[in-house]
């Protein structure tokens, strides 16, 4: 189980700001995120019921990230809505990452609508193991 | 309490609980989340889409009992092995959500299917009380 909530300062204040600035733009719901990341990747993942891949963008540009989509979701002809919890036919959400994206090499896949995305890390940005040189001893002695 | 009148029958009221919202669903209990729910009236059936993200077919259960419909869906865990956390804005768990039916509910022939992490069940509208034709022996 991941522990909670942003633990990366710099991601969540850029999260932020951009969300603000979508929503204020349009009626768009704004997709709770899940992420984590490891030596070479970052991931992030949506909850989307509902949408199916036609539907949905993912877009990749150096540190930024963008996922949105669209689906008619309208009440059928003939049909009278009881109870709905269930509305919104568009999201949008972007985010500035802290750390540079490969974008060739992103994968996204949606399953059960549940949308993860892998993002590759630059290669100047994954950790280097350095060799390290053997010897007893010190230079200079 | 919620009481939502979600068939427009006497007696169909929303029987779960209420408690804060967050942005996909609500927890009732650890790790057991409260899906959301639509229900659509036809002049023939009612349609009931519930948001069941990360479950499977195999992994869902509907049943009616005594009138209540019950729904409930696996979901495993997603993070096994995953690496350092950056954010953690929804909770994954099993969902379960029960609603009372209307006495005007078929409830022998509900069927419903899963897609794209929403389950649509439908559920016929029974034929007019009254409307039977009885045979007529005759000689």
């Amino acid at each position: 189980m991941l522990s909670t909530l942003f633990r990366d300062p710099t991601f969540e204040r850029l999260t932020r700001d951009f969300n603000s600035l979508v929503s204020q733009r349009s009626a768009s719901r704004v997709p709770a995120l899940n992420a984590w990341h490891d030596d070479e990747f970052l991931f992030l993942e949506a909850e989307l019921p509902g949408y199916s891949q036609d539907d949905i963008e993912v877009l990749v540009q150096n540190d930024t990230v963008t996922l949105r989509g669209t689906r008619s979701h309208s009440i059928p002809e003939g049909a009278k809505a009881l109870h709905v919890e269930r509305s919104g036919e568009r999201f949008e959400r972007t985010l500035r990452l802290p750390v540079e994206l490969d974008s060739e090499k992103t994968q996204a896949e949606l399953t059960n609508g549940v949308l993860r995305i892998r993002l590759a890390k630059a290669e100047s940005v994954r950790p280097k193991r350095v060799p390290i040189s053997g010897g007893n001893a010190l230079p200079g002695n | 309490m919620s009481n939502t009148n979600c068939c427009g029958q006497t007696g169909c009221t929303d029987t779960t609980q209420t408690s804060a919202q967050t942005q996909t669903e609500v927890k009732t209990s650890e790790n057991v989340y409260r899906p959301r729910m639509d229900v659509l009236e036809f002049a023939d059936r009612y349609e009931i889409s519930v948001d069941l993200p990360g479950s499977a077919s195999d992994a869902i259960s509907a049943t009616i009992d005594d009138g209540v419909l019950t729904v409930e869906a696996g979901v495993p865990d997603r993070y096994e092995g995953a690496g350092q956390p950056l954010a953690r804005e929804f909770g994954v768990g099993d969902f379960r959500r029960r609603v009372r039916l209307g006495e005007d509910v078929d409830r022998d022939n509900v069927q419903g299917a899963y897609t794209n992490g929403v389950l649509t069940l439908t559920l016929p509208k029974r034929a007019e009380a009254g409307a039977r034709s009885i045979p007529i022996n005759g000689n």
